[in-house]
């Protein structure tokens, strides 16, 4: 009993991850007082001290109990307990009887000791005080669940637990979490909770508050008819606190609490960044000073040091910050100088006061200066590692640059506008915070998501006025907001602007997802204001009787239709349709709201997405105004689908405008490739039960209930080179759980395919990182050929809409076309003067502007290819037949390359490619840059493997093939930037011919140059002087002498005299052959000689320079 | 060569069409760069459209099209060109000049190539409203021997549609209280698909229709729960067994809490109306009147004819016939 009596001096407590970023050294009591107050206070309304006379009756002598189970009394030394056992059948605890007394109407303070005998890891709750039995809301009027408060220590992960309590309003229930903290077994601790009657809500551990919430409207809480249960939950399931309980004390105030450990009377904290990057314009340090007690601390001053890794200090600083207040929090600012060398830094900070008790107050905190990093190509991991797991987080730091580890608490500030409090204050999460430091001195970033206007982010009760309506005033049965109403781009704006504020300080936040899947869950909505709305649009037209759902109507059913398929300008239902999807659905100003909200806190360079962006009909504008727009792909049946929306989010992005962009610019484009695959399209369950003859595959044993299994590595390649063949700012991948192997999960997507991690990681390693930063570079090559996608097709006739497969598209890759994706606009805007051939499938009716344009086309020799279902006013020159799907994926492959052999049958006479490739297997792309062109080849010859082959369904498994590329041009020579060399070329005078051999689904980019390269230089000065800044410049040049007319791959090592790296190591793209970077000499490095080494990445040619630093 | 070509066409060259020209880019040129206005261009374009490449034919045929009036004959002997794109192109033009007759559209609907026949049905579409022979004629095509023609006039001669008239429809600012709700059996339901698209004139609907042969199924689930996930037309059969008729009701509506995607339904032979508002109501909750066509105390058949056009298909949410009562 003796770890009992001492427990609460051997508390060990932390915030979750605190102790990753500023570390606590040492501290000082302040304060003499106790946590606990008088029990004779009058406005104690119950007392339960579980021993006496009578221990079964409560200290005041109303409430008597009764033991629940197993549960039993004991004592020891001065303290009484109540003995409770963990159990989700049987009830444990003692049960007090029911009284209106022990409901207060208003504030209220309940607090009791807990001592636990076991591990609290593994147990999803376990219940310390419960008079509410259900803490979630029922939608059940008059229940007498949801009423009166509950306490309960739930799981918070990692081996950390954290306080939650609940406060039963009859209509609602609201719930304040802690922060995550270790509950040690063997120790007495206080936990408490006050409500103030009036919306406010403290948790406290151990005297120290550790959870606060504001409940906008609410006064006191419900008064129910359950009685109070200690140690347990009412009834229904149970979950009882395993371990001793004592002193349960309910009072009608609330009360104030100290610290039990003196040392956390007063303290300092570091709690916004802790993380820089060299040379960045904030290099503030904020410093916090908490006074946990009532007592005044006057003139209150921190001197603050700065030590380097050696120890030594390197610069000193007192702050002096006035009288602090009992309660009160100062906060001040140190002023890291950040031009001095990457690395960790300590800073002590030690407080002083003129009361004499105040000395020896300190802490000490590690602060790291992260070097700066050459750009590189964003890597999205449209998911979230467990931060907390080295397996996993080695295979994300592999694998990706970015992850979602910034969820803004959504409902936490809608609250906060609705009642005009701090937004900003609403989505602080010191979680976040931690995590946003980490990533700087791990070196990833990471994405906010932010769903302002999603439904299920916002609270239903506070948006019942705002859900879309159908024709009849009725909500359609997928609740949806509507987001034409103000208040809702109000709330988007200002949750922009509260997230920009509460995180824009940190570097490491660079991205942020608006919504995501909602435009395509939306319908076409009826309130007052849509129908002005359109009004306004349509110049007094009323929404028309037509329309239906979201995705058009069927002309075929309309009387009034247009003849020969040719719709007039201002024919109703395409006017409607197009309103809506341009503005009437309303999710593009929300997000544009969301995006002009978070730059408006200063950081222009944190880029905002909308996915999936074309999952909507072929008309500019989906995503508003966000920086960049994304779209998925599942590679399953063919790799050849990421060609296909890749292809359509360019043409999105060609007819946008970045909200508040000035010059004006145009949205990126993103492109993402699922980890995931269906089961169902890759290896049915009900497959493999009904066929006795298939063998099933080894992950079945494993896995037999996986509704999603993993890409296996193949095809993760093959999908790589096809997104990474167009000009993308940034790659995506969804469906962590499948990459990785994690116990014990339960989710439903399951690791399946362990090659397929390392092969991510391999390729990062081998393709991305090192050629990412060229790629970013390159435009695309101005196209010849255009793939027209209708509109008024989608909208009227049913076809070819975002969710459709356009297989005929992969017959263009097998035919090595390189089509640009256009639009009716895009057609209005530009006309078809740039293109020589174009295709229109599911073109079944158009606007008569478009058939113009397209008649003007075919009669300046244009070639028009399309298929049966081509608008009867056009006539087509090549007919191409529907390709129908069938169930066996060789079969389907097949069948696609045949329909390239014919189209080439009749096409190749009238039109000549810039790259060819003698085999429909290897698939050429081409982008160019002055006289460079960067021709992608990818081999998409596959095989039915053991992984899902066996079910028919997709050929998994790569398979070696070769092919002859040739490029139209005179001259030129090429390099193989995978293989880093030179290649042997075959000029005949008109074309250039390289012959190579392809790995499975391996993919490469060959640059092709007029000259070659010959060398490389580095223009330094020979001296730079410490704390000075000078200009660094590699060059590489060709035979001609002069920087060669290309994008360049480079890798650049610059290493201090003591061999450490510094600034600018890594991969970078020498455009027009040269690149300038600015090498800035750090303050406190010593004097010495720098390296730098400098790789061009094409043939391999090094160079080395020295830099003495004086 | 090519570029010789381009080039010198660049510059006002203008050769003269030459089917013996070995290059069919060149030759197109040719007619692509014909001066229309002249007489013996008509002469030349009827010859390039006897050109071996297709590409070079359909060009031809598109200026001549242009032409119009003048090219009238030309055009009327194109109908019967080898090459499908150029007879339907002709049969367009034929019916925009106003010269198109019935026959030029039998002859079409019964042309092997698929562009004609589409053609053709484009052009009956465009009737509308239709009158007696364009019905018939459209009731030909739907059984055309390709789906997307069949499609096409799908719409257009399905002669089953009823206008959804529900109780809440008929009363104003009442309360419509369900008295009861009683579900049809998820089990016992015949399944056929109907790729030809003829159930309805064979009657499937009737209750005395001979379903012995149709697959086994339940509803509540997707019919690829069963096997095979259809695109196009499926029929489901049903029976179904009611109470005694209720004391009192304003209504009786069989309500379908989702079809993927479109529905039309017959309660024991007698057509009770359909849920057809395309993709976007695969998962809707629908009503039907049926006050009128339900036997009370009996067995009761149901005919359900489903249109899928993506991914999975069928009644895959449970159907219930409610009794409805305005509430006084």
């Amino acid at each position: 009993m003796n770890a009992l009596l001492s427990g609460q001096y051997l508390i060990r407590r932390t915030l979750a991850f605190v102790a990753s970023s500023a570390v606590i050294l040492s501290a000082v009591v302040i304060g003499e007082q106790t946590a606990v107050q008088k029990t004779s206070d009058n406005d104690v309304l119950a007392l339960w001290l579980f021993g006496g006379k009578t221990p079964a009756v409560d200290e005041r002598g109303c409430y008597p109990f009764t033991l629940r189970g197993s549960a039993t009394f004991g004592k020891d030394g001065t303290r009484n307990w109540v003995e409770t056992f963990f159990d989700t059948v049987k009830p444990s605890g003692v049960q007090a009887g029911s009284s209106t007394k022990l409901s207060p109407e208003g504030p209220f303070s309940i607090d009791l000791w807990v001592n636990g005998k076991e591990d609290l890891a593994g147990k999803k709750a376990v219940f310390l005080i419960d008079k509410m039995h259900i803490d979630y809301d029922l939608n059940k009027a008059g229940s007498q669940q949801m009423r009166d408060y509950q306490i309960k220590l739930i799981d918070a992960g990692k081996g950390l637990v954290a306080i939650q309590g609940a406060l039963g309003f009859g209509d609602m229930v609201a719930r304040v979490k802690s922060s995550a903290l270790v509950f040690q077994p063997g120790g007495w601790h206080q936990i408490a909770m006050t409500y103030d009657g009036a919306g406010e809500c403290i948790l406290y551990y151990d005297g120290e508050p550790v959870g606060r919430s504001t409940i906008a409207g609410r006064h006191g809480v419900l008064a129910g008819s359950y009685p109070v249960v200690i140690g347990d939950r009412v009834g229904s399931s149970y979950g009882g606190f395993p371990g001793y309980i004592s002193h349960v004390r309910i009072s009608k105030v609330v009360r104030s609490y100290i610290p039990i450990d003196p040392a956390r009377h007063v303290i300092i904290t570091c709690p916004e960044r802790t993380s820089f990057i060299r040379m960045e314009k904030d290099n503030k340090v904020t410093l916090q000073v908490r006074n946990n007690t009532d007592q005044v601390r006057p003139s209150v001053s921190l001197a603050v040091v700065l030590f380097d890794e050696k120890g030594t200090a390197v610069s000193s600083k007192n702050i002096t910050m006035g009288n602090l207040k009992g309660r009160d929090v100062i906060t001040t600012a140190y002023e890291f100088d950040i031009s001095m060398r990457a690395g960790t830094y300590r800073l002590d900070v030690k407080l002083s006061s003129s009361q004499s008790d105040s000395k020896g107050v300190a802490a000490s905190f590690v602060l790291f200066l992260a070097a700066q990093k050459p750009n590189a190509m964003t890597v999205i991991n449209w998911g979230m590692p467990n931060w907390t797991n080295e397996y996993e987080m080695n295979v994300f730091r592999d694998c990706f640059t970015h992850a979602m580890g910034i969820n803004p608490d959504t409902r936490g500030m809608w609250d906060a506008m609705r009642d005009g409090k701090d937004m900003t204050a609403a989505t602080i999460k010191d979680s976040h915070v931690n995590l946003l430091n980490r990533a700087l001195r791990e070196d990833f970033r990471l994405c906010a998501v932010l769903h302002p206007a999603r439904m299920r982010y916002v609270p239903e009760n506070t948006t019942s006025n705002f859900i879309r309506i159908d024709r009849e005033g009725k909500p359609f049965k997928e609740k949806q907001v509507c987001c034409l109403f103000p208040e809702i781009q109000e709330f988007c704006r200002k949750t922009g602007e509260a997230v920009g504020r509460a995180y824009g300080r940190y570097p490491a936040f660079d991205l942020a997802l608006i919504h995501s899947e909602v435009v395509d869950h939306s319908n076409p909505c009826f309130h007052d204001h849509d129908r002005k709305a359109y009004s306004i649009w349509a110049h007094g037209q009323e929404i028309p009787d037509g329309v239906m759902g979201s995705w058009g109507a069927d002309y075929r059913q309309r009387l009034d239709f247009p003849k020969w398929g040719v719709v007039q300008k201002d024919y109703p239902l395409r006017e409607y349709y197009l309103w809506y999807w341009k503005e009437g659905h309303g999710w593009n100003q929300a997000h544009t709201s969301v995006h002009l909200g978070l730059h408006a806190a200063g950081r222009d360079d944190i880029r905002t997405w909308f996915d999936p962006a074309v999952r909507a009909p072929a008309l500019w504008g989906s995503g508003g105004g966000v920086d960049a727009i994304l779209e998925w792909s599942y590679t399953h049946p063919d790799p050849l689908r990421v060609a296909v929306q890749a292809d359509e989010l360019l043409a999105m992005a060609d007819g946008s405008e970045v909200a508040g962009s000035f010059p004006k610019r145009k949205q990126q484009v993103f492109k993402m490739t699922q980890i995931i695959w269906y089961r169902s399209k890759s290896a049915p369950k009900a497959n493999l039960q009904s066929s006795a003859s298939t063998q099933a595959p080894s992950w079945v044993a494993r896995h037999p209930d996986a509704n999603f299994i993993t890409m296996p590595p193949d095809h993760l390649r093959e999908s790589l080179w096809l997104m990474l063949s167009r000009p993308i700012s940034g790659l995506g991948y969804h469906g962590w759980e499948s990459l990785v192997e994690s116990k014990g999960t339960t989710f439903k997507y399951q690791c399946t395919d362990l090659r397929t991690a390392p092969e991510l990681a391999r390729l990062m390693k081998t393709v991305v990182r090192p050629l990412g930063p060229m790629l970013l570079e390159i435009p695309d090559r101005q196209a010849d050929i255009a793939y027209l996608e209708s509109f008024t097709s989608q909208v009227l006739a049913g076809k070819g809409s975002g969710w459709g497969d356009k297989y005929r598209y992969y017959v263009l890759q097998y035919a090595q076309l390189q089509p640009q994706v256009v639009y009716e606009e895009t057609l209005a805007r530009d006309g078809l003067g740039a293109f020589k051939v174009l295709f229109a499938f599911d073109c079944d009716v158009l606007p008569e502007s478009v058939v113009t344009i397209i008649k003007g086309f075919q009669a300046r020799g244009g070639i028009l290819v399309s298929d049966e279902s081509l608008c009867p006013a056009l006539n087509a020159d090549i007919v191409l037949p529907q390709i129908e799907r069938k169930p066996k994926a060789d079969e389907d492959r097949r069948s696609l390359i045949e329909g390239s052999v014919l189209l080439r049958k009749q096409l190749d006479a009238f039109y000549k490619r810039h790259v060819d490739s003698s085999s429909p297997d290897i698939i050429t792309r081409v982008r160019s840059f002055l006289g460079a062109d960067y021709v992608f080849a990818v081999n998409d010859a596959r095989k039915y493997g053991d992984y899902v082959g066996m079910y028919g369904k997709v050929m998994e498994d790569g398979v070696d093939a070769d092919a002859t590329l040739t490029i139209a041009r005179k001259n030129g020579v090429v390099y193989d930037l995978m293989k880093c060399k030179q290649l042997p070329v075959r000029a005949d005078g008109n074309s250039l011919s390289i012959h190579r051999d392809f790995g499975p689904c391996e993919g490469t980019v060959f640059l092709v140059t007029e000259r070659a390269i010959e060398t490389v230089a580095i223009i330094i000065p020979p001296l730079a002087k410490i704390g000075k800044t000078v200009a660094l410049g590699i060059e590489v040049r060709d035979t001609s002498g002069h920087p060669v007319d290309a994008v360049v791959p480079l890798h650049m090592v610059v290493r201090t005299q003591d061999g450490n790296a510094t600034d600018w190591c890594g991969y970078h793209a020498a455009v027009k052959g040269t690149l300038a970077v600015p090498l800035s000499i750090p303050g406190n490095e010593p004097k010495g000689v720098w390296r730098i080494e400098v790789t061009e990445l094409a043939s391999g040619k090094k160079a080395d320079a020295a830099l003495r630093i004086e | 060569m090519k570029d010789i070509v381009y080039y010198l066409l660049m510059f006002g060259f203008v050769f003269a069409y030459d089917s013996s020209v070995s290059d069919p880019n060149v030759r197109r040129i040719a007619v692509t760069a014909l001066s229309l206005e002249k007489t013996e261009a008509l002469e030349t374009l009827a010859k390039a459209l006897a050109d071996e490449h297709p590409v070079v034919r359909r060009t031809a045929i598109r200026s001549l099209v242009s032409l119009g009036k003048p090219a009238l004959r030309i055009i009327e002997n194109a109908f019967e060109n080898d090459d499908g794109e150029v007879r339907a192109a002709s049969l367009k033009a034929l019916f925009v000049l106003g010269t198109g007759t019935k026959a030029h559209i039998e002859a079409a609907l019964a042309d092997k190539h698929p562009s004609v026949r589409r053609a053709a049905v484009q052009i009956l579409l465009d009737r509308k409203p239709y009158k007696e022979g364009t019905q018939a004629l459209l009731e030909r095509v739907s059984q055309d021997e390709m789906a997307s023609i069949r499609n096409l006039v799908g719409n257009a001669v399905w002669p089953f549609f009823k206008p959804t008239e529900l109780l809440k429809h008929r009363v104003v600012d009442l309360v419509i209280e369900t008295t009861q709700s009683l579900p049809l059996p998820l089990d016992g339901w015949k399944l056929k698909p109907d790729s030809a698209m003829t159930g309805h004139k064979q009657k499937w609907f009737l209750p005395e229709h001979n379903d012995n042969g149709w697959n086994s199924v339940s509803i509540g689930k997707f019919w690829g729960d069963f096997g095979t996930n259809y695109i196009g037309h499926v029929w489901y059969r049903g029976r179904f067994v009611l109470p005694v008729k209720p004391k009192a009701y304003d209504a009786i509506e069989i309500e379908f809490t989702a079809v993927d995607e479109s529905a039309w339904v017959w309660i024991n032979g007698e057509y009770a109306g359909q849920h057809d508002i395309g993709p976007e109501g695969w998962n809707e909750v629908f009503q039907l009147d049926v006050t009128s066509l339900l036997k009370w105390g009996t067995e009761n058949q149901i005919t359900v004819r489903v249109l899928n056009a993506a991914y999975a298909g069928g009644i895959h949410k449970p159907v219930h016939i409610n009794v409805l009562k305005v509430k006084n």
